[in-house]
């Protein structure tokens, strides 16, 4: 047999020449072959006409071929042995043991009762500490699935707290393909078997509990002919232990996905239509000898009958919605088509040949794993929206603390954070702004998903495990669209070269994306320490600077001190703790906090003169406590010419002009802000302010509900969505809604306004009286707005001369308020405007 | 430390015995995976090659074993292992039938329509290779990565650093060649 290499190698020039020929040209040019190439002729003419994709000698190779199993029993790989106790239970042999799990044959030692059990022990690289008790928990549900088809589950555990195990009824039957197939089963009686499946499925999805693992090895039938379905309930069980954040998550799943649902292998959330998926792809195997192929279901399915063909396409929908919304409708259907024409209308020759022919699958048809399918498909399911047109887009997501203790996600998210800072650097790129890309943290999606919320073309991801001194950092840059790593790299060094890592991510990010810097040393951070500790404390305190509240940013303003003083010339420490204290000055309307914002941010420009969260923290002391626009202008300005994409600048530009009466330039800026940071309440919020001054009342509201999606209860969001509802003329509405603030300051102020306007006369007088009896300080702006609102423009400017004399930052964006437009033109209000800087 | 990874590099640069001592490292997990997964499957499993090579690639970026921008080079040289694991289970497979006197017997008269042997075709598609990388050493490693290894055409062009197209040319000559050796 074959062909020596001699005859190979002429064989090879010959195919060369006849590929080149159409198939008519290629009959003449073998006739004309000369006679020392004769005995290659007729391998050449076979081989040539399996030149077509669809003759089945050439398919033939497209596949390994599927390989008999290996039988059970026969030299089984197990970490435990016999003789071995884990919990109650004594190993007597092992009956399997694959990649996730050992299943042994037990029973009890302690002499409770003599029952014997399949002891599944899943092989689990972390078991948490709360897992024995979330299995006395499951379990405790499980142990109410009581039915004769499915096998019951008696018990769980975690030994010595190191090895999970679970005892289930051990069952003595076969796999429901190889019992159909070793008795040659037609169509109808294996229909049966699987009503009986979809009987006992049914039971367990009415109770609550979802198989999640259904394939033809978990659906055992006995001797009898009984169906018993294995492992119900826990797949569901072991999942939640797993990491969502682990390795797998970012490197994709190792699933065996033959049988898994889409939505299941994307890791999203799944429920009983998932299993019925499962089942669908079952009974393709079941009816047809061969899984779900990579064509579409509709064209694997030509053999079935009609009705067959529909429902096992419909169980096996791409989109649950499409599938049986349960399996009494599945059996339904499948009674319906199974009645006496069942048989008739069966599968053709091919299958009916496969089926006498008993256990050999033909094995040439393609079957390719369910994944491909899914890529065969794309055309038709949008996997990702390509979002943009000549701009190249990039998320980066929070990098995944490898480190033994996970203590270190300062240091993981602060990477990313620092990486998203160097790429808004880039011009073309745009970049989502740490907010949004940090909001999908904990969200178990595909990076397609996370692509398409955050309206990003590509994903760029990591890991890092930091010990002791050092620092191994894995990163991937994925393209949405096709999920395609198109660069990846991991970094096994010292932490002092973190910047150095830094660096090379990003440019590497440019050259990938095939991107153009502004200059040679673009990427060149100006935000170097030697020394390790400083850096970690400074990444401390961006952790907190998240403007959820002033002890957050009295906590981040703590770690930058603590970074300075391990560090005096690390600059951007110092534009941290500027940042910070001016944040604080603003909240809690004192000098003192302003005094250090603006010490630290000249400090941080002394030391980098190019750093521009220094410029923008000064240019926030200058407009909120000094009221020197004249000054944040020149500071944002320079600071925008250094880069005009970091978000920090966007946002105090966008108030800058807001403060300064250019609310169309301030709500086109704010959009901007929105558009790059899509997923932070704040910013939201920031654009509602802005288009209640625009009057823009429908905009305003439907601002506030997204930030309402994005972060729970907040009561200043809840006064903005007041006062919409207040300027609106929705009265009624706006009373209830500053009712329920939680905030004494917040709900008198907008209960003074709201219940004026309802005729509720008292408890608005009460409710403004309060708040100059309790909180004449803290709230002098809103209760000019109240007077302002009832009408009392004496104490109206009264209190605004108060205000004024406070730096009260409520005044803040004062000349376009609705309320205050009949002031439109009085010298009073002019002269107010003067103090504050914002006359034209 | 990231011990595949250097002798993934010491391979790549043509040391003969590191691809053996590579070759060692990665059998043993490779062969567990796959007769792990043919356990499971019940009866005949489409053994589906690349998922493998995918988990055991997992598996050593995990232990810190293997460089996760190793990838590529993993792949291609796992398909070479694969390919040995598999020819290795058709001979054990085969080697059993014979030891327990397993005749080739058939009660039906149409021989001819029996579907050849599963291990059979994977033997004989291997001595065919064997004799293909004499002839073609590039054609055969096309073979033994789509065959064996169980890539996309789209995997094997980056791989191999050429266009999709010449993958799917190569593919296609290489499997007549494969027929005219196997049928000769």
């Amino acid at each position: 047999m074959g062909l020596s290499t001699q005859q190979m190698t002429r064989l090879s020039e010959l195919l060369d020449q006849a590929l080149q020929l159409s198939p008519t040209a290629r009959r003449a040019w073998l006739a004309e072959l000369p006679s020392e190439d004769l005995p290659l002729v007729e391998a050449l003419r076979e081989a040539l006409q399996a030149d077509d994709p669809d003759v089945d000698a050439i398919r033939s190779l497209d596949q390994l071929p599927a390989m008999p199993a290996e039988t059970p029993g026969d030299s089984i790989v197990t970490e435990h042995c016999a003789g071995e106790r884990l919990g109650a239970y004594e190993l007597l042999r092992p009956l399997g043991a694959g990649g996730m799990a050992e299943v042994w044959l037990a029973r009890r030692a302690d002499g409770a009762f003599e029952r014997r059990v399949a002891l599944k022990i899943p092989r689990l690289s972390h078991v948490p500490v709360e897992m024995a008790e979330r299995f006395a928990r499951e379990c405790r549900i499980l142990a109410t699935l009581e039915y004769p088809g499915i096998a019951r589950l008696y018990d769980a555990g975690v030994e010595a707290n190191r090895t999970p195990y679970i005892a289930m009824e051990y069952v003595q039957g076969e796999p429901l393909i190889a019992w159909c197939d070793s008795r040659g089963l037609d169509v109808r009686a294996r229909v049966d078997l699987f009503l009986q499946v979809l009987d006992a499925v049914g039971h367990a999805h009415a109770l609550g509990i979802i198989h999640r693992d259904l394939k033809p090895s978990n659906i055992l039938v006995t001797d009898q002919g009984q169906v018993r379905l294995l492992d119900f309930g826990v797949a569901s069980l072991l999942e939640s232990q797993t990491d969502p954040r682990s390795l797998t998550r970012i490197y994709g799943r190792a699933l065996t996905p033959e049988y898994a649902s889409p939505e299941s292998l994307r890791g999203e959330q799944v429920d009983v239509r998932s299993d019925i998926y499962s089942l669908g792809a079952v009974l393709h195997e079941l009816l047809l000898g061969r899984r779900p192929g990579h064509k579409t279901v509709e064209s694997g399915t030509r053999e079935l009958s009609g009705e067959l063909r529909d429902i096992v396409t419909k169980a096996l929908a791409v989109a649950p919605a499409d599938r049986y919304p349960d399996a009494a409708t599945f059996a339904a259907a499948l009674r319906r088509s199974g009645s006496a024409s069942l048989a008739a209308s069966f599968l053709r020759k091919t299958t009916v040949r496969y089926l006498l022919a008993g256990a050999v699958v033909a094995a040439v048809i393609g079957i390719a794993s369910y994944l491909m399918h899914f890529a065969g498909d794309s055309g038709a399911r949008p996997i990702a929206t390509a979002p943009q047109g000549a701009e190249a887009t990039i998320a980066v997501l929070p990098f995944v603390d490898l480190s033994e203790k996970q203590d270190r996600a300062y240091l993981s998210d602060g990477l990313a954070e620092e990486l998203i800072d160097l790429l808004t650097k880039i011009p073309e790129l745009r970049v989502t702004a740490r907010a949004s890309s940090f909001a999908l943290r904990d969200r178990n999606d595909d990076i397609a998903a996370i692509a398409r919320q955050l309206n990003v073309g590509n994903v760029l991801e990591g890991s890092v495990r930091a010990s002791g001194n050092r620092l191994k950092i894995s990163v991937q840059l994925v393209r949405a669209r096709d999920g395609t790593v198109i660069w990846s790299e991991t970094y096994d060094r010292e932490m002092k070269d973190i910047f150095e890592i830094q660096e090379n991510v990003a440019s590497a990010v440019v050259d990938a994306l095939k991107l153009r810097l502004l200059g040679e040393h673009a990427l060149a951070a100006e935000r170097r320490t030697t020394n390790v500790r400083a850096y970690e404390e400074y990444l401390l305190g961006r952790q907190y600077r998240d403007g959820v509240s002033v002890e957050r940013d009295r906590r981040a303003q703590a770690a930058f001190q603590r970074a300075v003083a391990l560090d005096a010339s690390f600059a951007p420490a110092h534009a941290g703790i500027a940042l910070a204290a001016a944040d604080i000055g603003s909240a809690t309307m004192q000098t003192s906090p302003y005094d250090l914002a603006l010490a630290e941010a000249e400090k941080a420009m002394a030391l980098a003169p190019r750093l521009v969260e220094a410029y923008v923290a000064r240019a926030d002391v200058r407009m909120n406590r000094n009221w020197d626009f004249v000054g944040a202008k020149s500071d944002l300005d320079f600071a925008m010419s250094i880069d005009p994409n970091n978000i920090e600048l966007l946002q105090s530009y966008s108030s800058f002009l807001w403060m300064t009466g250019k609310l169309d330039e301030a709500l086109e800026v704010q959009r901007r802000c929105v558009a790059r940071n899509p997923l932070a309440s704040k910013t939201w919020d920031w654009l509602g302010v802005m288009l209640i001054n625009a009057r823009d009342y429908p905009a305003a509201r439907k601002a506030l509900q997204r930030s309402e999606e994005l972060s729970p209860y907040s009561d200043y969001r809840l006064v903005l969505m007041t006062l919409v509802e207040i300027y609106a003329g929705n009265h009624e509405e706006a009373l209830r809604l500053a009712r329920s603030n939680a905030d004494p300051l917040q709900r008198d102020y907008t209960v003074a306004m709201a219940a004026f306007s309802v005729g509720q006369i008292a408890e608005a007088r009460a409710a403004r009286e309060r708040l100059i009896s309790d909180l004449p300080d803290q709230a002098a702006s809103q209760i000019a707005t109240i007077y302002a609102w009832q009408g009392d423009d004496e104490q109206t400017f009264v209190w605004l001369d108060r205000a004024i004399a406070l730096r009260d930052p409520g005044l803040a964006g004062i000349q376009t308020r609705p309320g205050f437009d009949k002031f439109k033109g009085d010298p009073r209000f002019e002269r107010v405007l003067r103090l504050m800087n914002v006359a034209d | 430390m990231a011990e595949l990874t250097q002798l993934l590099q010491k391979a790549q640069a043509g040391d003969a015995d590191v691809r053996d001592a590579l070759f060692a490292a990665a059998y043993p997990g490779l062969q567990q995976l796959a007769r792990a997964r043919l356990r499971d499957g019940g009866r005949n499993t489409m053994l589906d090659t690349r998922s493998l090579v995918h988990e055991s690639y997992l598996r050593y970026v995990q232990a810190g074993e293997l460089r996760a921008e190793d990838r590529r080079a993993f792949f291609a040289f796992a398909s070479q292992v694969m390919r040995s694991v598999i020819v290795n289970s058709a001979r054990d497979r085969a080697a059993q039938k014979r030891g327990s006197g397993h005749r080739p017997i058939t009660l039906s008269t149409r021989i001819s329509e029996r579907t050849p042997d599963s291990d059979e075709v994977i033997l004989q598609v291997h001595e065919a290779l064997e004799s293909l990388a004499q002839v073609d050493a590039r054609l055969a490693q096309v073979v033994q990565m789509r065959y064996f290894g169980g890539y996309s055409e789209q995997e094997i062009a980056e791989m191999l650093d050429v266009t999709e197209r010449t993958v799917q040319r190569l593919w296609l000559k290489a499997r007549m060649m494969l027929l005219a050796s196997m049928q000769a």
